[in-house]
């Protein structure tokens, strides 16, 4: 089988992130002869798609739900759906569709968060609304440049409010791309995402935070 | 804090949160990923109707696991134990198989299906029928060889007589010849095409059953190359893994890749479709007689490579 292409980040990810964003992990760019191979049910191809995307998956998988035994179900679950139905996906190379990793990521993003549904685990996060014009806007603290403490501190926080900060700032969604996504209000993830900013900032350092 | 002043060791600040979170590492996921997908994409394949069997064959799985640790979800153990359970027995099968000198009598009827034409409308139908999977016919009989393209007048073709054990042990003997359709081979195969007439005399039953013994046995071979899939998966382990294993290794999925291709391509007869699944279950097979001896060589503290040259 000739190996393809190493994948290179996408110039076109969705939704479009503003500039000073960072890309998605997913932006990876699908060759079409890839995709046709995959949709012919080329083994081969279905490896190749998977080794590219189990990282971006997983990765998001453990943002949202948090742990390793349910992120690895969300990634089977993910790729299992990706490589089922992956003749359905018509968006790639026609210029205006979604891109591939666009798509994939939707039913990634989709399969975590009905996971954390099923799960009740919103019912933590019903609390008051009124806290988005707080302090969302605020930078990080300097403690955030630490990986490992940025990490730890994100595990700390309640699934729903890591997921809204997750899918806001590292992947991108709007408040109401997050909103249709959670099956809240965009109000919701406003106010998740300003609660889960102080967190972060009280949990990396807690003496300015107290200050 | 004495040396809150200081320049931070960990560089820059981020400027904002997505900086932040960008500098965060990816998380890694299971080594064994791949192969549990492969595994499951698997058996939906062989779960699937023939119908969308005839049209589009079973994704085959190649995927290497790249480490031993296996990380296996609470709810799938359960899973994965059956598969293991299932592995087993046919792990020992094959030892068992290597010191056996007697061929089955009934595996060489195989390769005369691999060899004989099928009309296409033959793939599909016997499958939907769930009688023919839970009851198949023993009393089905040998083949006598020569066919005529009038279906419903000829003999049916050989099948096993015990699909369940046969299920389990396709003949490597058998599918060797497989893998070269030349004309010698098919010469070849003759005389072990009259041996099988004499070892299973029995009476003949309509062509129609012809149709319903090709579908039946290709349901079996995919239920092996799941089953080899499974096992080749949970043997596999690039860490033990020496430079002529790999090239050995490497090679038989390069043949895997090719019956693959073949398969999806297009739509085949009944017939060239058993011949290619025949092949893919014996290439298995092989892959992982490779990959069990190198686990087990490396579990003796010894090399595969020295085995190879090994006379002793």
């Amino acid at each position: 089988m000739p190996a393809e292409p190493t994948p290179s980040p996408s110039p076109g990810p969705l939704p479009a992130p503003s500039p000073e964003r960072p890309l998605s992990s997913f932006a990876i760019d699908v060759p079409e002869t890839l995709l046709t191979r995959a949709r012919n049910g080329e083994g081969a191809a279905f490896e190749q798609i998977y080794r590219w995307f189990e990282r971006p998956v997983f990765t998001l998988a453990m943002r949202i739900a948090g742990d390793r035994d349910e992120a690895t179900e969300v990634l089977q679950e993910t790729m299992l759906k990706v490589l089922t139905r992956i003749g359905d996906f018509r968006g790639h190379g026609d210029g205006s569709g979604t891109p591939f990793w666009g798509w994939l990521r939707q039913i990634a993003v989709n399969e975590a968060l009905m996971r954390l549904r099923s799960q009740r685990r919103h019912e933590h996060a019903a609390e008051p609304n009124d806290e988005h014009l707080a302090d969302d806007r605020l930078p990080p603290p300097p403690a955030a440049a630490d990986a490992a403490a940025l990490g730890r501190a994100l595990a700390q926080l309640p699934a729903p409010t890591r997921s809204v900060l997750w899918l806001y700032h590292a992947e991108g969604y709007t408040h109401e791309e997050i909103a249709t996504l959670m099956q809240r209000t965009p109000s919701f993830s406003k106010s998740q995402l300003a609660r889960g900013s102080r967190r972060l900032r009280l949990l990396l350092e807690p003496e300015q935070a107290h200050a | 804090m004495p040396d809150r002043n200081l320049p931070d060791p960990r560089g820059a600040a981020p400027q904002d949160w997505p900086s932040a979170f960008a500098r965060l590492p990816a998380e890694t996921p299971p080594a064994d990923g791949w192969a549990q997908v492969a595994a499951r994409l698997a058996a939906a394949a062989n779960a699937t109707p023939p119908a969308s069997d005839t049209a589009s064959p079973a994704p085959p799985a190649t995927g290497r696991t790249t480490a031993t640790r296996r990380y296996v979800p609470h709810r799938r153990r359960w899973a994965m134990a059956a598969m293991l359970a299932a592995a087993l027995p046919l792990a020992w099968w094959l030892s068992q198989r290597g010191a056996d000198p007697v061929t089955p009598a009934t595996q060489p009827a195989q390769v005369v299906h691999s060899q004989s034409p099928a009309p296409d409308r033959a793939i599909a139908d016997p499958l939907l029928s769930p009688s023919t999977q839970a009851s198949p016919d023993p009393d089905k009989l040998a083949d006598t060889g020569e066919r005529n393209t009038d279906r419903a007048t000829e003999p049916a073709i050989a099948t096993a007589p015990n699909p369940s054990s046969d299920a389990n042990a396709p003949a490597p003997r058998t599918v060797k010849p497989q893998r070269d359709p030349s004309p010698a081979t098919r010469e070849r195969q003759a005389p072990t095409r009259l041996a099988v007439n004499e070892a299973a005399p029995t009476p003949q039953t309509p062509a129609s059953d012809d149709s319903d013994a090709i579908a039946q046995r290709i349901g079996e071979l995919q239920a092996q190359s799941a089953q080899l899939e499974a096992l080749i998966a949970a043997s596999r382990d690039d860490r033990v893994a020496s430079a002529t294993a790999a090239v050995m290794s490497s090679e038989l999925d390069q043949r895997l890749g090719l019956i693959d291709a073949t398969l999806i391509s297009a739509p085949l007869p009944a017939s060239q479709r058993l011949s290619l699944w025949q092949q893919r279950v014996g290439t298995l097979r092989a892959l992982a007689g490779v990959e069990s001896t190198q686990r087990w060589f490396a579990a003796q503290g010894e090399r595969y490579d020295d085995a190879l040259v090994r006379v002793d």
